[in-house]
């Protein structure tokens, strides 16, 4: 319930800097962390983004960023959509809904992605034709009726893909649009879903608040950075709704089992291995490594150097990786460590072991050159005898700790 | 950009579907109980070394049009005391770097501890050698 009300400032921060992304946040948050039903998850998720988005409008309306002459005839279409959209979902079974939904948040993620070109062009006016407003309008409205999203993730790229708007007033624009028809949608909700209001309320409240805060702070922020911020959240909330929908309709079949939830047998598993390697040396020229990129990750704070380099972002590709895979095969976080819990009890003292084991495994690692990755799978494959050495080296330092600790314990 | 992203995501999930961030595999390891991240990594080094003599034997280009970037890493003195500090983090953790990443992703939040002190000792003793080197001559 905290985490729930503390997780909806980021529903308002979204839609105050970014102009949408309150619903896609929404929806997840009210049913898989609040445990709402779809149906009325949606219809809250349609009140708390409305009135958020009137809130953050009105600051944005003062900087005179909103485009009143797009804006308007834009959301009045939206408005008739998303009303249609709204009284035709209640014949659509819930899992249609979620997984329509994960398919529109992942190709809006990439078209954002891949629309840096067409954005530059900043200054050119928005002159799209009254019908093509008014078509667009409709459709956006309609999509978002239907799956519960407020529409600013669809709003924005149409903006300023189709129309050439520069980023910050689309953004603008779009809170315009969201939230006249975010309060269609609500009323085509309203004569058949039930409402968790104790919950909607403070929600609605505490989003509101962040939004306004966002939309202040919004000048300061970089329109690129905008973009791509609201790219990959976007990406990473498709991730998780898909991964659950996938779950929850193939987890019974045995082929799933064999692919996402039980350990792959050893040579599968070195089979990947050699084919992830492989893949990125072919298509981005790159030695596969980690270590190496943790230093720098360590230095992106203040070296454009490091902020550049491929590494940090291949380190954060392998956190997805893992979660990915922790998502289809079922995997709740957790504190535990397998049979550490047993060697060492109590958080604290294993907490502190792990990062002092850490602190071994980066700094050697930057002496030696290398890590698992780097030295003991690349460098031996290509036959370097410093990476043979380095592998020795660790495995036998390996065996010793292990064989130490077994000592020190009594034998576990 | 957004290639490399996905790489380390295929990474990070091959990692984990393999039992590589699993700590007892690492620990069944090195007390030879479960030899299966051994089978594991020698699979990968036999399938890349086989693919590295052919493709250095037929020149192969890599997608950007240049030759493929493979250069074997250089041994220094300071490789040794490295090498044993590693292996003792690795043990001790269960865990390497790219696996510490993946755990982290897994939701296995104990990895923050790890990834932590990596982060930490990794920058602090990149800095040290980069001022070492700058005090001394170029050459190993």
């Amino acid at each position: 319930m905290i985490l729930g009300l503390s997780l909806s400032v980021f529903i308002g921060l979204a839609l105050g800097l970014l102009g949408g992304g309150g619903s896609i946040l929404a929806v997840p948050l009210l049913t898989y962390v609040l445990g709402v039903p779809t149906k009325a998850a949606i219809a809250s998720s349609l009140l708390i983004v409305g009135v958020t988005s009137l809130a953050a409008l009105v600051t944005h309306a003062r900087n005179g960023l909103v485009v009143w002459g797009t804006g308007l005839p834009f959301g009045m279409a939206a408005m008739l959509g998303a009303y249609g959209g709204g009284t035709v979902t209640q014949f659509v079974p819930d899992s249609v809904l979620l997984l329509l939904f994960g398919a529109m948040m992942v190709s809006t993620a990439v078209a954002m992605l891949r629309g840096k070109a067409v954005s530059r062009t900043s200054d050119a006016p928005y002159d799209a034709p009254l019908s093509n407003i008014v078509l667009h309008g409709l459709g956006v409205g309609a999509l978002a009726g239907l799956v519960g999203a407020g529409g600013g993730f669809l709003i924005v790229p149409a903006l300023v893909l189709l129309g050439g708007m520069p980023m910050r007033k689309a953004v603008a624009t779009s809170l315009l649009v969201i939230s006249m028809q975010s309060f269609a949608g609500f009323v085509g909700h309203l004569g058949h879903t039930a409402f968790p209001w104790l919950l909607v309320l403070p929600m609605t409240i505490l989003a509101t608040l962040a939004s306004v805060l966002a939309g202040l702070v919004a000048k300061k922020v970089r329109p690129e950075s905008l973009r791509r911020g609201f790219a990959w959240l976007v990406m990473l909330v498709a991730l998780f709704v898909v991964a659950h929908q996938a779950r929850s309709a193939f987890g019974h079949a045995s082929l799933y089992a064999i692919v996402f939830e039980q350990r792959w047998p050893w040579w599968i598993g070195g089979l990947a291995v050699a084919a992830v390697a492989l893949g990125l040396l072919f298509v981005e020229n790159k030695q596969l490594g980690v270590s190496a990129g943790c230093g720098e990750l360590g230095r992106l704070p203040h070296s454009p150097e490091a902020r550049s380099s491929w590494r940090p972002r291949f380190l954060g590709g392998i956190v997805l990786g893992g979660m990915v895979a922790a998502l289809l095969g079922g995997h709740a976080p957790t504190l535990a460590m397998g049979s550490l819990d047993q060697l060492v009890h109590g958080t604290a003292p294993k907490l502190a072991l792990l990062f002092g084991a850490g602190l071994l495994i980066g700094g050697g690692a930057r002496l030696a050159g290398g890590c698992t990755s780097g030295h003991s799978i690349i460098g031996t494959a290509l036959g370097a005898r410093a990476s043979w050495l380095a592998t020795g080296l660790f495995m036998v330092a390996g065996f010793a700790t292990t064989r130490l600790v077994l000592f020190l314990h009594g034998g576990v | 950009m957004a290639k490399i992203v996905g790489f380390g995501a295929l990474f990070g999930f091959v990692l984990s579907r393999a039992g590589a961030t699993d700590y007892d595999a690492i620990r069944g390891m090195f007390l030879l109980r479960d030899l299966h991240l051994a089978g594991v990594m020698a699979t990968a080094i036999a399938l890349l070394a086989v693919s590295f003599a052919l493709l250095r034997r037929r020149a192969t280009r890599a997608l950007n049009g240049q030759g493929l970037a493979l250069a074997s890493k250089p041994m220094t003195p300071r490789l040794v005391l490295g090498g044993l500090l590693f292996g003792a983090g690795w043990a001790l953790s269960g865990t390497c770097p790219g696996t510490a990443l993946a755990q982290l992703g897994e939701g296995r939040l104990a990895a923050l501890a790890t990834l932590a002190g990596i982060l930490v000792s990794a920058t602090t003793v990149e800095a040290w050698q980069s001022r070492a080197k700058q005090a001394s001559p170029p050459g190993h």
